[in-house]
Parts: C-alpha cells; structure tokens; sequence
C-alpha cells in the first residue's frame, strides 16, 4: 500500500470520529433478565460518540444518541449487551446474568482463547482482584490467588522481591518463571504497578508453555497491562496510606535474664563469673540490679513504628472501536519497620514512580475487517531503594545484629535534659567504663548501620519496557502480526563507610565511598501468522506460527570505590569526585560489558475443536541459545493436549440442572531452560586480579592468566517434561466451579555446575546433571452469587506437591551448601542429594537429652566422654559410633501444601473480603544468635528451657559455650516447624456514589484495610514465610534475623470518573 | 516447474534463517579469553607462568589456617594449636586429630589449581622463542609444581599425578590413579634436576625475569630438601638407608634407570652456595619484620642492632617466598591467624610490637627453656610475655577464650606494629617509610612475605649431606650459620646440626619435616615434649595433655599424615580411600578435655 493510501485511511478514521448524525434523546429502563429487578448503576455507552450515562438506584437511564446509533450496557456480573436505537426514544434494556464464566477470553502464548476451550492448567487473575488488596507489589497480590503457584517474599524489606516457583522448584539453577509482558518475554513484575495490570495468566502445564519452549521450563506468567476500551474516557484513581507494624518482636532476653542465662553457661562451664559490677558502669548496674532499667531491647530501638506505606495511581483508558488507548501513572512509597535510630536517620525507603501508555489502532478498514492494525505498549519505571544490610547470613544482616546484641549495652548516650547527643559508642564506653565485651556481640547494631554502608546506602534503577506490533489482516482472521520489543534498565548505587568508632573491635579509621552504575538492553523480534477458519460449522481450527530472535545484554557495567572524602561522614556528599586518594591502592575502578545473549526461535501450534466439545491442541517449537556451542544449540520442545467438554454430550442433558459444564482434559510437553552463564562450552582463561602476582612489592601487579572452567562443549538445553490431567467443573447454574489437575513434572538435565575432581585444577563447567521430580495436585474451588444486591463470592485453593532429586551426575550424587550458615564454625547444613528433597537440611538427628549417669552408661552408642546434660545424638547409619557420617535429612524447606482462600461479598455499596494463604508441612533452621563464635551474644528467652538438672529438659542440652558439640553440631534442635496460616488481608468498603448523585463520577469508594493481620503458626521466630535462599538460591527456610513482612492498617480511595 | 521453484525457494529461506541464526547466536567475551585463542603469544605465556604464582597467594589468604605452612607448625613440636575455642581445627592438628574431614580440601584443591596452571604453561612455553627466556620460564613453572607436588605428598603421602590439562569435561570424568611413592618424588626429582639443569645461571639481582622469580638456584635447594626428605623418612620407615632418590622421565612419564644422587645434590648445593650470589644477613634480626624502621625505633630490643629489615624481594638472603602485596587478593591472613587474640581492654600498646589476631599457633615452653639464653636467635624468634611485656598486667590470658596458650608467641610472623607520630598504629608497612604515604590499611591487611627457602637452609643442607665440609667463608655451613648467631663454633655432628636447625629456622614450617625425617623414634620423643607443659584454656591454668588416643600412638598410626578431604574422596569413585589412622571416630577432636 502507498503512502498516500495510507494517509487517507488515517483521515478516514479520524473523520470517522467528528461524523454525527442527528441526535435524539433515548430513555429507558435496565433490568435483569432472570428476575426482572432493576439493575442500578449500569454504564450506558453511546458507540462511536463520546456520549455516556449510567442508570440510576431504580434502574433508569437518559442519554443523547444518534437514530441510527447503537448502545452498549454493561455491568458487574451481566453479560454485557449492545442494542440499536433504531429511532425509538424509549429503549428498554434486559441484562443477562453473567452465569458462564467460560466464555471468557484467557490470554495464551501468541493469542487468546475461550477459557471453556482451553486444554491445559492456568490461572487467571483479574487486575481488579490484585489492586483490591492494596499491596505495593503485583506479586505480592497474587499470593492468595493462584494454586500451584508458590509465592514466597524474599524479605519483609520494603522494595524486595519474591521467590516464585510453579509446580515446585524444578531445578538448582535459575527456578524463576519466564515474564511476558504484553507478549515480549524476559520483562520484570516489579516494574509494574498492581494498578497497571489488566490480567494475569499463568501457564503452569507443559503444554501451555510449550509455545514459550526456551525458558518455559519454570512456568510462564503472562502479564498484560491495562488496554484501552472503547466508549468514554474513564478516568479512575486509586490510593491509599498506610502505616506499618511488627507483627511480633522476638522473645529476646532483657538485661537482667541476659546477665543470669551467661552466669548459667559459665557455671555450666566451671569458669569464673562475670564480675558484673565490676565491668558495668555503676549507674547501670544498679538500675538493672534494681530494675529500673531492663536493658536495650534492640529490635524495639531499630523498628520504626507506623513506618509508613502508600500508593497513588491514576489511569486514563478509553478511544472509538478503532482507536484506544489507556494511560498510567503512579506512585508508590513504602519505608522500612527495620532501621531506625533516633541519631541520623537511616532511609530505609522504597520509591516506586510507573508511567504506561498504552494505544491501539485500526489504521486500514475495509467494511468490517481491519485490515491493518498498529499499536504499542510503554511502560516505564523508576525505583529508588535505601535500606538495611539484608542477606540471609550472619555477616551481611542487620537484624540478625539487632537480634545479637547485648541487651547491658545502652543504645544512645543523653544530655542532662534527657536529649539523645549520639551514639553509645567506643567514646561513650571509655567515658564511662563500660567493660564487658568488645567483640562484635557488643557492636552497637544501630550505630553500624547508620555508620556503614549497611545502611547508608541507596541505589535507583530506570527500566523502559516497551512494544510495538502491526498486524495485517489481507482476509478475515488471517493474520500477520510483527512485533518489535524493547527493555532498557540503567541502574545506579552508592553507599559510604564513615570513619567510626563502635568498639575498639569495629572501627574504621578511612572512610570509603562506592559507586556503580549499569545499562542494559533488550530486544526482540517476532513474527507470526495466524488463521481461524471453520470446516463445515463444526471443525474449528486456530493455527499459529511464528519466528521470534531475542538479543540481550547490550551495556555496561563501571564501578569505583575511593578513599578519603573530602566531606568526612556526610553520606549526601558521599560521591567519587570528593574522595581525595593518596596512592593508587586507595582507589579502584573496574567497566566492562555485560554478558551478551542471544536467543532464536521457530514456534507453531495448531488448536482444533468439534464443536466446542472435542479439543485437541499440538505446538512445537525450536530454540538456538547463544549459551552453547554450535552443533548443541538447538532444542526442540512439543506438546500435546486434547480436552473433552462431556457436559455438551446429548446423553448429559439430564444432568444441566445441576451440573453446568464438565470438562476434562489432559495435557503432555516438554519446555527448555538455557539459563547458565555464557561461554560454558570453552575452556575459558581469565586475567583478573586473583591471577596476577606482585613479584616485587615496590613494582605494579604483573598480568597473570589462568585457567578458569573446563570446558563442556555438550553442555545443552534443561528439559523439563510434564504431564497433566485436570477436570473442570462448573455446578448449580455455575455458581460454584471446581478445578481439578494432577501433575508430574520430570526436569531432566539440570544445568547445574555439579564439583569435578579437583585434582585437574580447573573450575567445574555446568553440565546437563541432574533429575528432579515434582508430583502435585491442586485444586480450586469457587462460589459464587454475583447478580442482586447482596453478591458475594468465596473460593479456596490448595495444592499438594512433593519435590525429589532423583540425580546428580558426579560420583557422590550430591551438591554441596555453605558451611557458617547458623553459626561460623558450623558445617555444611543443607544439599541437593539424590532421593531427597533439594534442599533439605542435613545435620543429626537428636534422641533427648541424657538426664542422669545411669542413662549415659545405659547408652551404648555415644560419644565416649558424653555427661548428663548432653545431647543424645543418634547412630543414624549404625557403625555403632557417633561421627559426622551419622548426618541425615533433619528437615525439608519445601512446603508439601499450600493454601489459598479468598472470600468476598458486597451489599447496597458495602464489600467487605477477607483472603489470607498458607504453607505446610516444612521446616525453619533458626537460630538468633551466632553460637558457636560469639558466646556473647543475646539469647531468646528459651535460654530458660535448656537442661539444668534431671527431668529440666529432653530437648535443649546444658547451656554451655557453642563450641561444644552439643551446640556447635548441627542437629534437629535448630529446626522447628514452619507450617502457617496467614490472614494477608481483610478490607471493607463503601461506595459513596449511592449517596451521591454526580453523573460523572461512577465510582467512590472508601476503604480500610488490614494485612497480615493474623498469623497463626506454631513456629518461634518473627515471621514464618521465608523465600530467600543463602548464596544458593534453592534452599530456603533459615532464619538468622529475618526482616519479617509488616502488618500494615491502611485507608484508601477508589474514584472513578 | 512453478511449484518447484516455489518449493525450492522455501527451502532455501529457511536454510538461509538457520544459518543466519547461528551466526546470530555467535557471542563474544571482552573480559575472557578461551584455549582456542589462548596463549597466541610471548606475552601470553609469560602470563601463564604468572598465573601460576597467584596460586601461591590463596596459602596466606583463603584459607591461612589450613595451609601446609601452618598445619606443618601447629603439628610440629614447636607450637600448639591454638586459637579460640571454636577453632577445634588448629587444636585438632597439634593432637594430630581431625575436627573436619573437609578442613584441608581447600588446600588441596589449589595445590592441584597450582599444578593445572603449571601444566598449561610447560605445554605453551614453546611460544617464547628466546631459549634463556623459555628455559627460565619453564623451570620457574617446574619448580612451582614440584613445590606444590612436595606439599601435598608431605600432607597427603599418596596423591594422584597430573601432568597435562584435560582438554574437555568429558576428559575429566575418570579420577586418574594414585601414584606410588617413587613416582611421586621421581616426578618431583626429575623436574627440579631439569630446572636445576635448563635454567640461566644468572645470580641474585640479575635474574633473567626479575626480582621475585625463582631461580635454578632455588630449584637446587629444593632438591636438597626432597631429597632429605625422601632418604631421610622412608629409610627410617621402611627400615633400610636410602642413598638415592628415584627418577621419573618426563616424556614418558615412567620411572627411569637413573637416579638422583647424594653427590648430585652435593654438586647442585655448591653451584648454588658459590655462584648464586645469595649471602647470610649479617643480623639475624633483620630477616623479620620487627626490625623495621619504623618499630625498630620504639623497640628495646632492636636498640643494638644497626640495620633494619630488608624490605621482600630485596633480601639477599631470601630465595623463594610468597609476596602479600597491597591487594585484597594478596594480603596476607596467616599472620593475621598468628595474632594475639582482642583483648578486652583492646589496648596493645603494653605488647608492642606484637598485633591483634585469632591466637594461633602458640609457643611450645619446652623450645624456650630448651633453647641457650645466650642466643639471640631465641628471643629473636619468640615474644615472652614474662620477658617482653613491660607491664604484665597489660596482658590478659584468655582473651576472647584464647586455647593452649602459653604466653609466648613468634614473631616470625606477625603484623608488626608501629608508632607513627606517637600514635600506636596497627601495622609498619602503613608507614610512610614504606609504601610512601601515612596510611593505615588496618588489620587483617598485612603486606609482609613469607619466606619459603632461604640461604641459610641451602649452607646447613650442604652441612648436613657433607657432615660438615668447610664451604662458606672458610666454614662448614653449620657454624657459618652459628657465626651470623654470634654463637661460638662447635665442631659437626648430627645432634649439633639437628638442634642448629631447629633454632635456625623456628616456625618457619620446616620444623614438621625435619622431625619426621629424623625418624619415628625421634619425631615421637619431640611431640611429647609439649606434654605437660604450662597452659591457659581460657584463662584457666592447666598443662598440657595429650588428647584422643595421644601424640605416640596418633604419630604411629598416622606417620604425621593427613586425612584425605572427604569430599575428594566422595568424588574420587573408589580412587581414594581413606589413609590408615584416620577412619576411627576416636580420630575426631571435638573439644578440649
């Protein structure tokens, strides 16, 4: 097509706007068509003008509409309905209700689908139903909605991410699902407002992601952001404020109890006591002896109570039939429950501002095809984020040094008039002869992080997600669709180390300060066609196909450390330029690219279905990743699916009064994972600092090269290989639905980096290694009652997994965790071993705890110098000793079941939901204090509960120093039960707009919320969903001082115009 | 015909998407290279051989308290373990116990990363076309080899060998076969004989690749110390004299006819005592940090010495050591280890010039009450908190649960500290006066060497395999070293250069050997001189005991040889199987009792 032709054809849809024929008035009456009542507050759309009205409480409507117009209605729980005017002046209108949810269109790889149609297992949630929990982030809404779906928060810091698996972890590698958004793959959640998204839809079966092939093999998530609709321009805001609240402080000792449990071990030891008075500043132990003062309580001095928590987001949607378009813009601020400390503040606080337009056109119309449609989605985001030093360790954690801490130590030092002057510091301890420990157990934990760069640090990210597609439609549903991708992120961060003093252990006599900042870029490209046709009414077809290239890591990476600032302990001039270093060792630089990838793709599917009734569904597709070799690169995924509707069958009809639809169906596919780090395949030679050498301490450093990976020039595709059978069902006139699947997923050949021999000296490369099997069954269940003036609706989810390595391909068949996770001086406590659940955690298995002499020399198998008071460990493989063979699985961080409910109802502008989840059956390795290093540290009151005497305790052994055996082996008194239940939110609301009677505000509601509001478990510890891993990002459940999720009270608004 | 072209056209399209997909799936590393581009030149190889000496930096900085140079102190009857409570492994050692299996597998797998980098260097060196060059360069990558071979076999005694670099991790998958013991020190022999042989005999100072490198010279003295050993220790075990060390061809990699002789070694000796340009110091003191210029002046014990120490690499004494330079990489944790643990009062200034750290390696009483008061040597290698302290009461016993203390700690290695300005600081090298600015790179970041063979070593071998033959300014080697003691001469014996030895090279890891190649009857009597001895377990006064089955049978059961890591012997398929002694739980130490 020329130019010229097209220009005309954009005049022609613009005219097509400002063409009016002439008006008349048209009234009428809404009713619903089951019982006749009226429906109030139905939206009223004059199509192709910007004429609308809504119905009043009686059902009554008045609107300006062409004679020849037409008239859309919709409401909440109604089929929606288009009725032409026709002339008349009095248009009555009959609304059915919206009965059959299964004509909904659910968004599938390359297209849509009628859900009743579909033949494998996803999840859809609505936007609406994410931005009703008022959560700052998307996933953090999805928790309670989606079986099978694992959704775990990574830390109750503001601005951290979660850990998502669907159908349990499938791998030691990268377990993440693959993110669409708006049809472009590898974009990120936490870039997006809940506000911004329309629907998502979760493929969790082999089939539905096969489509998706490369990276498939963890699930996909579809994500598809707010689309403009035709008719008005609606214009909605949401906000709300909230404050935040700890939902439980640990049960630390205060002075006095910390004083007497170290009195306890030293005696337990034969060592003499502390001198109390004697290295206590007299005014402080007096006003502990007499009780005056109870000691720092570290975690209420760090937490920043009401902390506060807010959103604000506004969208804009509307446009003709051919031209749409939906606008967005938001704000989100959220500060940190952990950080606080009356000196200098410590930002903890995460910023999130989003904007998105989003446009739709038919830019070439013939009669009522459109023949030529282009648009485009853009999305971009801006995070900053400050915060505490928060890794799942005992080195980088400032709650676990909140937690620690020696509660004898004061947290400020005061002024006569009682006003905090600073820090109680190394000054202050010499000041006034404060002489009890200066090991780290005694390092004033608020000081640290306003000090270092634990906490004065802050870093901001720029992520641009964007598309843009045309798609051409020469005959009816024949179409060619191309689409370009775009995703840039830039980041930058900087923190400081002040010079400081805390105890004469931790100091720092030279400041540094730190920066770095990155770009990187992503695109692609895709390319399908896709036809619709039906044969003889009855044989429907859907085809699609399609050819995709992806490019990633275009950008760089710098960063600088620098010595001596010119504006000593001033975080806000803590930048490079004003570092003044005197030699070179004082400063570093380091810029290079990122690591670039790349991705191509061959993709078809064939949908067919008889009649609505028979479904049978084949795709395959064919991915090259750039992270192999040629000769190994491509990997071919397919899939098959088939369904029945058997409630269409003739001989079901006696059974639709009861039962509305039944569907079953089955699905078989397999999906790739390509996610290891690049160059795998070569025998990779690297000249860093580690390889270089100083052969003369005065000359520079000479280049050195080393040997780095082995290489493994087979090193292929992840496959993971699923089956699933599922039942749909939908009883009593669809009001109640229940969803039934059972699946076994077998992800083959991990790519995981399994150790070698090291006696060849180089690095082990990864290697297509390992098996693992997750088996599960999950089912939903919904109810609900949506027309009338009281609806309401409930649905309760569960799922059922069992998680298996069944092999690691290196002779011991395991893969080895960290050592120094509960402790430093620990061993390692947790592995992926073939037979187990990855993960699990290793350690001994305890039998009691001796109580007498009799028992010690009744026990056969011990320790030969074991006492009353000791543990009794268990000769697990029977040798008849007790040696660290005798390690077994202890516990299991995966859950076996998790839970979701959601329960809503809405009266006369009153909704009132409740949603809340959980998860079972795993377990947490906890421990608070770091035990077998720092003697000093603070205890949890269960210090009480150890052993003191015959009969005091068969599960906590005499309290003594950790490097005894009793404390310092890892065993199954550090692991306790994780199971929880948590009530995530409850919320009640009013829409004002009965009250009011404004034409052109459609919606007012005022809400308060509650989340986390509840959390019933058994477990000790602050908070029992824990998604972060260590180092390794496949074990979970430790807790060392996790920073727990806040139970927030909020108000918010919904308008809508 | 239409539809042909058609066909063939399609055909053709899609041949031509996937082979521009493949040239579209083709990426680049710019920071990495690969063996397919790597060495290409010179320069390449030269990094190579560089690449190889980095490895020995991970000894003072990974994993310092688990090296051979502390294990082989800790072990010896010199020093304790040690160290905190918590530090059971350091404890474990001096009992010649295990606390973990694992504790020395990182230890091993670097001497084997070590051995990798050399191989891959010997196999490109052939790109350096200048032969003095690629004969230095290739005995460089021979010596470091057979040092980290000679390691592992003093720690392990059977190892497997590795000579190439596998090519692909499907090369890898077999765990190649243990090699005997003549193997092992026929491979080692042979490639020291033929660093010793190839190299330019260029002295110290003018060393073809600069200061730092290793030499012919140091491949000559460390001839001498395998040879010792070998003779010396399995002669006593397997109860005949051993005169020769055997031979391994290195083309062929099988045990050849020849052999290395005792007059060979004696022969390499004096090549390297006559032309290698290495003297003694004429202060013993100035070979050890604490005589520097900056804590020299503020030391009393240094008021009569009138040098300072000899900066690393410009030592004409030291010929091979380890450089901790100013990096995070290089910086050396094992004095770091060596330190004196914090002491409540977080005041040092009361055992200046000694330094902070986590209390390893404490001093066996024994070896100061044995040892003449008369030489410097003694007081120059021990700090005495009875005789150094200048107010005892600034010293706590038992600082943060300081084990097996004695109150007497080396000084051999220790971040040294410093008075800069009248302000106490850390360590000297923050001193301007050597690293030119007045900076305090605070703890753990000392950036002294440690020395690995010095001159001293090569006079007393020589004195020692010529039962004294008169060698070095008119002297045997033996009362060459005596002499620079300010000790009088006495004439040779064997008990005379047993007990030179000893004193001269105090904590310097070389102790562990001696005393084994000496014999199972005198290594044992040695160990069970720490019996007894006055100790603190934090803070509380005991003595010493022996721990599990005690030092006599440990030593009987064990030879002084380590446990296999277990996680090498998981992965070892059988290959490995664990050395005798060290199956029995009662092998295990898990606390002080």
């Amino acid at each position: 097509m020329k130019a010229k032709h097209l220009f005309l054809f954009f005049l022609s849809g613009f005219a097509a706007l400002s063409l009016n024929a002439q008006n008349i008035t048209v009234k009428g009456t809404i009713t619903d068509g089951s019982n006749g009542d009226p429906v109030p507050f139905a939206s009223v759309v004059v199509k192709g003008t910007g004429e609308w009205t809504t119905s009043n409480a009686e059902g009554h409507y008045t609107v300006n509409a062409p004679a020849n117009g037409t008239l859309s209605v919709e409401s909440l729980g109604y089929l929606s309905a288009e009725v032409a005017v026709a002339g008349n002046t009095i248009v009555d209108i009959t609304l059915q209700p919206d009965l059959d949810q299964l004509s909904e269109a659910v968004v599938i790889g390359y297209g849509v689908q009628q859900k009743k149609l579909l033949t494998g297992s996803t999840v859809q949630v609505k936007g609406g139903d994410l931005t009703k929990l008022s959560t700052t982030s998307v996933l953090g809404a999805l928790q309670s909605q989606s079986p099978g779906v694992t959704i775990t928060q990574s830390s109750g810091q503001p601005g951290e991410g979660f850990k998502v698996n669907i159908r349990g972890m499938g791998t030691i590698g990268d377990s993440d699902p693959l993110y669409v958004i708006d049809g472009v793959a590898g974009g990120s959640l936490s870039a997006l407002n809940p506000a911004d998204i329309e629907s998502i839809d979760v493929l969790k079966d082999a089939a539905s992601a096969a489509i998706y092939g490369a990276r498939a093999a963890n699930g996909v998530v579809l994500v598809t952001t707010k689309q403009g609709k035709e008719g008005r321009a609606v214009v909605s805001y949401d906000g709300y404020y909230g404050w935040q609240f700890i939902s439980k402080m640990p049960n630390l000792c205060n002075a006095k109890e910390y004083m007497d449990a170290l009195d306890l071990m030293y005696k337990n030891e034969g060592i003499a006591l502390t001198n109390w008075a004697a290295v206590l500043p007299a005014n402080l132990y007096q006003s502990i002896q007499n009780g005056s003062w109870k000691g720092t309580n570290w975690m209420e001095e760090a937490y920043n109570k009401g902390a506060m928590t807010t959103n604000h987001a506004v969208n804009i949607t509307g446009g003709t039939a051919d031209h749409k378009y939906a606008i967005g813009l938001s704000y989100t601020g959220q500060d940190g429950i952990i950080g606080f400390n009356k000196v200098s503040p410590v930002n903890a606080r995460f910023n999130r501002y989003t904007f998105r337009v989003n446009t739709d056109n038919v830019v070439i119309k013939d009669g009522d095809l459109n023949v030529l449609r282009i648009g485009e989605t853009m999305n971009f985001n801006h995070n900053t984020n400050s915060g505490i030093a928060n890794d799942v360790d005992i080195y980088w954690n400032s709650v676990h040094n909140i937690l620690r801490t020696t509660p004898v130590l004061p947290a400020y030092t005061y002024d006569e008039q009682g006003n905090v002057t600073g820090f109680y510091d190394q000054a202050a301890r010499a000041a006034e002869g404060w002489n009890f420990d200066t090991s780290t157990s005694s390092a004033n934990p608020l000081a640290y992080d306003a000090f270092t760069s634990r906490g004065l640090q802050e870093s901001s990210s720029y992520t641009l997600q964007a598309s843009a597609f045309a798609e051409l439609q020469p005959i009816k549903n024949l179409k060619f669709k191309t689409q370009f991708g775009y995703m840039m992120t830039a980041g930058s961060s900087r923190s400081y180390n002040m010079i400081y003093s805390i105890n004469s252990k931790v100091f720092n006599d030279f400041d540094n300060v730190s920066q770095s900042m990155s770009t990187n870029q992503r695109i692609t490209w895709e390319n399908t066609v896709s036809y619709n046709f039906s044969i003889a009414d009855k044989h429907n077809f859907d085809v699609v196909a399609g050819q995709s290239i992806e490019k990633w890591g275009m950008g760089v990476q710098m960063s600088g450390k620098g010595t001596n600032s010119i504006f000593p302990n001033d975080f806000e001039r803590a930048y490079l330029s004003n570092t003044k270093p005197t030699q070179l060792s004082e400063i570093s630089v380091s810029g290079k690219p990122r690591s670039q990838g790349a991705l191509a793709s061959f993709f078809g599917r064939v949908n067919y279905n008889y009649d609505s009734k028979y479904m049978f569904s084949a795709t395959v597709r064919a991915d090259g990743s750039s992270n192999f070799a040629r000769g190994h690169r491509w990997g071919i995924f397919p899939s098959a699916s088939a369904g029945w509707v058997v409630s269409s069958e003739p001989w079901m009809a006696e059974t639709k009064d009861w039962l509305s639809f039944l569907k079953l169906r089955a699905s078989w596919g397999q999906n790739g994972n390509a996610s290891i780090a690049n160059f795998q395949y070569l025998s990779t030679i690297v000249l860093d600092d580690g390889a270089s050498y100083a052969f003369d301490s005065e000359d520079a450093f000479a280049t050195g090269a080393v040997g780095d990976v082995l290489a493994n020039p087979d090193v292929s595709w992840e496959t993971s290989q699923q089956l699933d059978l599922g039942i749909d069902a939908r009883f009593f006139n669809s009001r109640l639905g229940v969803t039934l699947d059972g699946y076994i997923k077998d992800t083959r050949d991990w790519l995981v980096q399994a150790p070698i021999a090291s006696v060849y000296g180089l690095n082990a490369p990864y290697i297509n290694g390992g098996d693992i099997r997750n088996a599960g069954i999950e089912l939903a269940v919904d109810w609900s009652k949506n027309t009338g003036d009281f609806t309401y609706g409930i649905n309760v989810n569960g799922s059922y997994n069992k998680n298996i390595v069944t092999r690691i391909a290196n002779a011991e068949g395991i893969i080895h965790g960290a050592a120094d996770i509960l402790s430093e001086g620990t061993l390692e406590m947790y592995r992926a071993q073939v037979g187990y659940p990855i993960g699990y955690f290793y350690g001994f298995k305890t039998a009691g705890v001796f109580q007498n002499q009799a028992q010690v020399d009744a026990t056969k198998v011990k320790y030969e110098d074991s006492k009353p008071g000791d543990l009794i460990f268990v000769d697990v493989d029977g040798d008849g000793e007790i040696t660290n063979d005798d390690r077994t699985m202890i516990g299991d961080p995966n859950p076996d079941f998790t839970a979701g409910l959601n329960f809503w109802m809405a009266y006369k502008g009153f909704d009132f939901s409740v949603s809340g989840y959980g998860a079972f059956g795993q377990q947490i390795a906890k421990s608070y204090r770091s035990f077998a290093d720092s003697q000093r540290d603070n205890f949890t009151t269960d210090v009480f509960q150890t052993w003191t005497g015959e009969g005091t305790s068969n599960r906590l052994p005499m309290l003594t120093y950790g490097s005894n055996r009793n404390w310092q082996n890892i065993s199954d008194i550090y692991i306790e039960n994780g199971d929880f239940f948590k009530v995530s939110n409850v919320t009640i609301g009013y829409d004002f707009r009965r009250l009011m009677n404004i034409k052109n505000i459609s919606k007012c509601r005022l809400y308060f919320s509650a989340q986390n509001l509840l959390t019933i478990t058994g477990y000790s510890g602050m908070d029992p969903e824990m998604g972060k891993g260590t180092e390794d990002d496949w074990v979970s459940g430790i807790d060392v001082g996790f920073y727990p999720s806040a139970r927030t009270f909020l108000i918010g608004v919904n308008i809508q115009f | 015909m239409k539809k042909n072209i058609i066909r063939l056209f399609t055909i053709a399209s899609a041949l031509f998407a996937f082979t521009a997909c493949e040239d579209f799936l083709d990426t680049t590393s710019f920071t990495e290279r690969n063996t397919s581009n790597f060495p290409a030149s010179e320069e390449d190889a030269m990094q190579l051989v560089t690449g190889i000496y980095s490895t020995l930096n991970l000894d003072l900085r990974d994993f310092a308290g688990e090296c051979y140079l502390m294990q082989a102190n800790i072990c010896s009857d010199d020093q304790y373990g040690g160290g905190g409570m918590d530090d059971t492994e350091a404890q474990a050692w001096d009992h010649l116990m295990y606390n973990d299996l694992d504790a020395q597998g990182e230890f091993w797998t670097n001497c084997y990363s070590g051995i990798a980098r050399a191989n891959m260097a010997i196999a490109a060196l052939d790109k350096v076309e200048d032969e003095d060059l690629r004969n230095q360069l290739l005995g460089e990558a021979y010596i470091l080899r057979s040092w980290f071979y000679f390691e592992l076999t003093q720690m392990f005694e059977i190892i497997p060998l590795v000579t190439s670099v596998p090519e692909s991790v499907g090369d890898a998958a077999e765990y190649p076969a243990l090699a005997t013991v003549d193997e092992i020190y026929g491979f080692i022999g042979a490639s020291l004989k033929t660093a010793a042989e190839i190299m330019p005999s260029t002295p110290y100072g003018s060393i073809l690749t600069g200061r730092g490198h290793v030499s012919r010279w140091v491949a000559e003295g460390l001839l001498a110390r395998v040879y010792l050993f070998y003779t010396g220790f399995y002669g006593d075990k397997e109860g005949k004299t051993l005169t020769a060390m055997p031979m391994m061809d290195l083309e062929t990699n099988t045990l050849s006819s020849e052999t290395i002789t005792k007059d060979y070694v004696i022969g390499k000796l004096e090549d390297c005592i006559k032309n290698s340009g290495y003297t003694l110091l004429p202060d013993y003191r100035c070979l050890w940090t604490y005589s520097n210029a900056a804590t020299k002046p503020d030391y009393p014990f240094m008021a009569d010495c009138e040098e300072s120490w000899y900066p690393d690499a410009h030592n004409p004494e030291q010929m091979f050591h380890i450089n901790a330079a100013k990096s995070s990489h290089k910086y050396n944790y094992y004095n770091m280890y060596c330190g004196l643990r914090t002491f409540d009062s977080g005041d040092y200034k009361g055992v200046f010039p000694m330094n902070k750290g986590y209390g390893f390696a404490t001093v066996n009483p024994d070896l100061w009450n044995s040892w003449d008061a008369n030489d410097i040597r003694r007081k120059g290698s021990i700090w005495n908190v009875w005789e150094e302290a200048p107010d005892f009461d600034s010293y706590q016993f038992g600082a943060e649960s300081q084990m097996e203390e004695s109150g007497m700690w080396q000084k051999k290695n220790q971040a040294i500290a410093c008075y800069i300005n009248g302000k106490w600081t850390f360590e000297f090298t923050s001193s301007s006066l050597y690293y030119g600015a007045d900076k305090d790179f605070g703890r753990k970041k000392g950036t002294s060497d440690v020395t690995l063979l010095r001159f001293a070593d090569i006079l007393l071998m020589h004195a020692e395999l010529t039962d004294g033959k008169v060698i070095y300014n008119g002297m045997d080697g033996m009362n060459a070293v005596r002499n620079r003691a300010k000790l009088p001469t006495v004439p040779y014996s064997v008990d005379a250069l047993r007990q030179e030895r000893r004193h001269e090279f105090a904590f310097e890891s070389l102790r562990w050997g001696d005393m084994r190649r000496y014999g199972k009857a005198y290594c044992i009597a040695a160990l069970e001189s720490q019996l007894n001895q006055e100790i603190w377990n934090n803070g509380v006064k005991t003595v010493m005991k022996d721990q599990g089955a005690g030092y006599r049978a440990r030593y009987e059961a064990t030879y002084g040889f380590r446990p296999y890591p277990q996680t090498e012997i998981s992965l070892s398929d059988g290959v490995l199987t664990q050395r005798p002694g060290w199956d029995a739980a009662s092998a295990q130490f898990t606390s002080w009792k």
